[in-house]
């Protein structure tokens, strides 16, 4: 047995580090980009081998499906404009970057082949150095070490909930994730202050299959996600993977083009998106007033308490993360920002 | 037989390593947003190979609600740097960094 789980480890590990590469280094960035997907999905299943099942979903909803989306969107725009500029192939346009840093340090003329290959020599080097420190580091450290396992177990029945791992994402450790629902609340906003319009259209043609598989699969996953907050107390599972699968979830109905851009809706987006933070903090300040500490919750309560603010959190971590795919400013109800840019999808293949 | 919390740990190492090249080499900025992903994939497979205690043992859950937090975070991030990288493309008709400038004039 003993063997065989170092075999699947092996090959595991083997069929990671391929993918990674591939990835990294395919041509065309479509093909990058669907490969990342897939090494997002072998890291999820390598969390379950490493006995981390609530990572590993967290890893499959957002380390592959919604990154998956944003990078594939992003590509979608960037083609959507690409398109009827001067196109610079693809030689040009890689492997450049610390050659222009050369030519501007050392050189003034255009980087020779001889100096751009001298400088992939000296990165590759440079690279392998770090890797054979960094070896070096891990195998010099103890085999086994203590950890906060014990500590955080022993803080359990004081918590309100019995998976440890939402023990300490939202009483023992809060700040950590108060500040997360912050962070979140942040990119949402850079991201609207950044976008030129209001409203992005997706101009994929009306698709009769993706309506009739979203009409099937949306309450599904609405479900899922209640029930993934729900089993979160005692089971992997909870706010942030269920914010996720909601965010999926927003994304899918984004595509399909069910959506209405109603003046309620963008109240609603906006109010949607803090509403998390905002119970988040308010509960922590009512706590302050009775008496406890910042975010310290009395074990009578927690239970209750953690509940409300995972279902705030989920339902503001599903509107960000759907926001962050749109991509497009909720606009404001005195003066709607113009709408001018219209992009493709990226459902085509690379143009070589 | 080697420890499957060094085995990953190692695996960690060369994913970090393999991102941190692909990161300096490559000028594309899509290409560069997916090194740094596949390097904070390797920070976080550190965290949680090291927390590993064994077959059937509870691991640490510490690291286990910070690389929680850092997946979470790391796709907020990977999201804005895409709108930015759309920007960029945008208003220099360009995927590259800005630097790249007189170098493309060279080449066109």
């Amino acid at each position: 047995m003993e063997f065989l789980k170092t075999l699947f480890d092996l090959i595991l590990i083997s069929t990671m580090v391929w993918v990674a590469w591939q990835a990294l280094t395919a041509r065309a960035l479509f093909k990058s980009i669907v490969l990342f997907i897939a090494f997002g999905l072998l890291i999820s299943l390598a969390w379950v081998r490493l006995n981390a099942p609530d990572i590993a979903l967290a890893e499959a909803a957002i380390g592959s499906g919604l990154t998956g989306a944003l990078l594939l969107s992003a590509l979608g725009r960037m083609r959507g404009m690409e398109r009827g500029w001067v196109k610079q192939t693809r030689k040009d346009r890689s492997m450049k970057n610390t050659s222009v840093w050369l030519q501007k340090t050392i050189v003034s003329t255009p980087p020779s082949t001889f100096l751009r290959g001298l400088e992939r020599l000296s990165l590759r080097i440079l690279t392998l150095v770090l890797a054979i420190i960094l070896f070096w580091a891990i195998l010099s450290l103890p085999e086994t070490s203590p950890g906060l396992t014990e500590k955080a177990i022993e803080a359990l029945p004081n918590s309100g909930v019995k998976n440890p791992v939402t023990a300490i994402l939202l009483n023992i450790r809060g700040y950590d994730t108060l500040l997360e629902v912050a962070i979140l609340l942040l990119a949402a906003v850079g991201v609207w202050a950044f976008s030129r319009s209001t409203i992005r259209k997706f101009s994929n043609p009306h698709n009769d299959i993706l309506l009739a598989f979203v009409c099937l699969i949306l309450p599904i996953m609405i479900i899922v996600s209640g029930y993934l907050v729900w089993i979160g107390a005692d089971h992997p599972g909870g706010a942030f993977q269920a914010g996720a699968i909601l965010g999926s979830a927003g994304v899918l109905w984004l595509l399909s083009e069910i959506r209405r851009t109603d003046q309620s809706l963008i109240w609603l987006q906006r109010i949607g998106a803090s509403f998390g933070l905002a119970i988040f903090l308010l509960i922590a300040l009512v706590m302050m007033a009775i008496g406890s500490n910042f975010l310290e919750y009395p074990p009578k309560l927690a239970k209750q308490l953690i509940l409300i603010i995972e279902i705030a959190a989920t339902i503001s971590i599903g509107i960000i993360l759907a926001s962050l795919f749109l991509g497009a400013h909720p606009g404001s109800e005195g003066d709607p920002l113009p709408v001018e840019e219209t992009y493709e999808d990226a459902d085509n293949q690379e143009p070589q | 037989m080697l420890q499957p919390s060094t085995l990953y740990s190692l695996t960690a190492v060369v994913l970090f390593c393999m991102g941190c090249y692909s990161l300096l080499t490559y000028s594309h900025l899509l290409r560069k947003i997916l090194g740094v992903n596949v390097m904070g994939v390797g920070v976080f497979m550190l965290l949680i190979a090291r927390a590993y205690a064994g077959e059937g043992q509870q691991s640490d859950p510490v690291p286990q609600a910070l690389v929680l937090t850092g997946i979470v975070v790391a796709v907020c991030a990977t999201a804005l740097a895409l709108n930015l990288a759309v920007q960029i493309e945008a208003t220099t008709h360009k995927a590259d960094l800005a630097e790249d400038e007189e170098n493309n004039g060279n080449a066109n």
